[in-house]
């Protein structure tokens, strides 16, 4: 549900975030920031020419040209998707060109602009080809810098569009998850599953979305669907992330094919009680390790301290990208929480009566601790299969 | 064609043993053990992205993975995976070879095996070292500073050009699953659903058929092809509806036909009549553009003509005036034409089809007809 270019927050939040771009780069004597596309969107990189435009490039490259001063300036590729470009790209200026002639108009353009000997900073997000990196550094000099931080700084602390997109991802989520546990039966393969409610979160508005469904009576781990047919007492593991104008948002979710077992609860009490206390922890000014701290506590007090580590979990948490990943909850982690930054909080993790579960929510930063963006927290949802008979 | 790249692989994920048993990859070891003994390289590394994975790491390894594939003139690949641990369980289960977690980076875990394996210098191909980070492209160069590193990108993809049999099956149970995902995309339309309506209806098909991946291109705006950005109940008619479908790795594209007296399926005709071995593929689209109107050859040229097709949605040979390289027995290609005889008027005219380079000529894939 990708929103209107005229809705009136969208219309405002990027002339707002150009602006705060512009402060950071005056401040730290940047005359000339470029921020890079390669149209892979991933939740766990950051995309800092579509959080600057606006614009979902379909092309293998584009370039945000901003210069301290005068109008901004993006080269996107193909030519072919150029009504498109024009539609989406918050920025007026727009040249397109064909894949094989990007480096060459980027350089046009900013030779027109007297800026090749300009003090120039790149933000590409980890995206960035080794040899667009190295012809950066063929236009502007060695000494050309990186500009993923100053992005990353600013739009770490969620803007309102930001949040209004995340949102409606996190509503969309919800729905697809409500759709699985209406459709999940037994003999039913995983791979269908998983296809149902991919497509109802398309159907729903996502243009986008990450999830890994997997079934099993004892999980390892959640994985990419197969063709395993799912049984009675089956331990069901959605971590759904719809994309809404780019940001993504994730709930992870776990549900039992049939009537949990008392371990099951135990199991699934315990993960929810962690996350509940890395929420209540999860302050303004705090430490990401002591988040993380807080969430392994009641874990290692039942006894499975060995378990907090991977093989069997990988992280407590980490944002959803566009223009930052910051915060990624983990320990070893130097980062510390400010108001406003949103990330998904997930103890989902192995032990060994039960096996894998997973219980996560979208979060963001309040004053007094992290408040969720779903409409209800997770629990351990029973698929009864009588009633599905019924 | 360009599309929209999927966030990250997450659909059906299975290795069909039966399609491809283990002597498949120990047939295509040793194709490649023999052309690094040719070209005198001791080792080979081929290389992938973390996110997205590449034709050319799972023509070795078995299945497409994120991360790089070690060989040595004797024995096996070994996979190194930058994901450390609790996928590595079940992302092992997908391959036939070794399978390494990296949790200290892959250039630092590649540099151990070699030195494990007593090498202290030599000649070290890499295959697509563009794939390579900054930082890891450094590393790797220090770590192998004893070593003559040679490009052998080219060579080892013309190894793979030509698909093997099972890859061309596979290809074909790929094809299979993009027809009938159009197929379901124009009913939808028929049943007065949205062009939007109708991509996310082609892919809900395709996914639920077994794809692995899925890209959609649709005219969900007048005369022009779109990804999907979400609902839009806009309608414009004919439909026009491009997809590509990975399944088991192996892409095929399928699309909504022009009518056979437009531009489109003339040039379409033209290629396909064009091709044989020891064709150039310049040559082929030179056919194409000779029966487009000037007005249309820009703008077909811009969406692409298509290009050989197997592990990689684009693979070699691209099919694009002046290219040089020659049309080998048994490369699939898919070919397009997208083409709109009088951009102030008539509507978008799009014709493709895949078909293998046969001895005598195009044919098309089994699965097809």
């Amino acid at each position: 549900m990708m929103f209107s270019p005229d809705d009136p927050m969208r219309r405002a939040a990027y002339p707002a975030r150009l602006a705060k771009v512009r402060a950071a780069m005056r401040e730290q004597g940047i005359e000339l920031l470029i921020a890079y596309g390669d149209s892979r969107h991933s939740f766990l990189e950051m995309n800092p020419a579509w959080w600057l435009t606006g614009l979902r490039q379909m092309g293998p490259h584009m370039a945000v040209i901003i210069p301290l001063d005068g109008e901004p300036q993006v080269v996107a590729t193909p030519v072919w998707d150029e009504d498109r470009i024009r539609e989406r790209c918050a920025i007026d200026a727009v040249v397109c060109c064909e894949p094989r002639d990007f480096l060459a108009t980027v350089e046009t353009q900013i030779g027109a602009r007297n800026l090749t000997r300009a003090h120039a900073a790149v933000s590409g997000g980890g995206q960035m080809p080794r040899a667009i990196h190295e012809a950066w550094r063929g236009l502007f000099g060695e000494t050309v810098g990186g500009a993923d931080k100053l992005i990353s700084d600013i739009a770490r602390v969620r803007d309102a569009w930001s949040l209004k997109c995340t949102r409606a991802a996190v509503a969309i989520a919800e729905q697809g998850y409500d759709h699985l546990l209406q459709i999940a039966r037994p003999g039913m393969p995983e791979l269908q599953v998983a296809a149902e409610l991919e497509g109802r979160v398309l159907a729903l508005g996502a243009e986008d979305n990450f999830q890994i469904m997997s079934a099993s009576q004892h999980n390892r781990a959640c994985h990419r669907p197969t063709n395993r047919l799912l049984v009675e007492g089956d331990v069901l593991l959605g971590e759904i992330t719809p994309s809404v104008d780019g940001e993504f948002a994730q709930i992870c979710r776990t549900a039992v094919l049939g009537e949990p077992s008392a371990a099951q609860h135990a199991a699934f009490d315990l993960l929810d009680e962690a996350l509940r206390a890395g929420m209540k922890a999860a302050r303004p000014g705090v430490a990401v390790e002591a988040v993380v701290q807080a969430i392994n506590a009641p874990i290692a007090a039942a006894g499975y301290a060995q378990y907090t580590v991977p093989p069997y979990m990988r992280t407590r948490g980490h944002s959803m990208a566009m223009g930052s990943m910051d915060p990624e909850i983990a320990l070893g982690n130097g980062q510390v929480l400010a108001e406003g930054v949103m990330f998904v909080m997930h103890p989902n993790q192995y032990l060994p009566e039960t096996g894998y579960m997973m219980c996560g929510e979208p979060v963001v930063i309040g004053p007094n601790g992290a408040e969720a963006l779903t409409s209800r927290m997770g629990e351990l949802h029973a698929i009864r299969l009588q009633e599905r008979a019924a | 064609m360009i599309a929209m790249d999927k966030v990250l692989e997450r659909g059906f994920t299975w290795w069909d043993r039966a399609l491809f048993p283990r002597d498949e990859f120990e047939m295509r070891t040793r194709v490649v053990q023999q052309a690094m003994a040719e070209a005198g390289l001791d080792v080979l590394t081929v290389w992938s992205s973390y996110y997205h994975t590449e034709g050319s790491t799972g023509f070795l390894a078995g299945w497409p993975m994120g991360g790089a594939v070690l060989l040595f003139r004797d024995g096996e690949p070994i996979l190194f995976s930058p994901g450390g641990s609790r996928e590595h369980y079940f992302a092992a289960m997908q391959v036939w070879c070794e399978m390494r977690t990296a949790p200290g980076g892959i250039v630092a875990a590649v540099a151990k095996a070699v030195a494990d394996k007593g090498l202290a210098a030599g000649r070290l191909g890499l295959v697509r070292p563009d794939q390579i980070d900054v930082g890891p492209w450094q590393a790797l160069q220090d770590a192998f500073a004893a070593f003559e590193i040679i490009d052998f990108t080219g060579a080892y993809e013309a190894l793979r050009a030509s698909k093997r049999p099972r890859e061309r099956v596979a290809i074909g149970a790929s094809q299979a699953i993009a027809c009938q995902a159009v197929a379901a995309g124009q009913q939808a339309f028929a049943e007065g659903a949205s062009n939007a309506a109708a991509l996310a209806e082609a892919e809900g098909v395709a996914r639920l058929l077994g794809a692995r991946d899925f890209r959609g291109l649709v005219n969900s705006a007048p005369n022009a092809l779109r990804p999907y950005e979400g609902t839009n109940p806009a309608r414009h008619a004919p439909l026009v509806l491009w997809v590509a479908v990975d399944q088991h790795g192996y892409w095929a594209t399928a699309s909504t036909m022009a009518a056979i007296e437009s531009s489109a399926s003339h040039a379409l005709a033209a290629m396909i009549a064009a091709v044989r071995p020891g064709v150039r593929a310049g040559d082929v689209a030179d056919q194409a553009l000779a029966h487009l109107p000037e007005a249309a050859r820009a703008m077909a040229l811009s969406y692409g003509l298509g290009g050989g097709i197997g592990l990689g949605l684009e693979e070699t040979p691209l099919i694009a005036p002046g290219e040089e390289t020659v049309l080998r027995q048994d490369m699939v290609l898919s070919l397009q034409v997208f083409a709109q005889d009088d951009p102030t008027g008539d509507p978008l005219g799009f014709a493709s089809a895949m078909m293998r380079v046969g001895p005598q000529g195009a044919e098309p894939l089994a699965s097809a007809s």
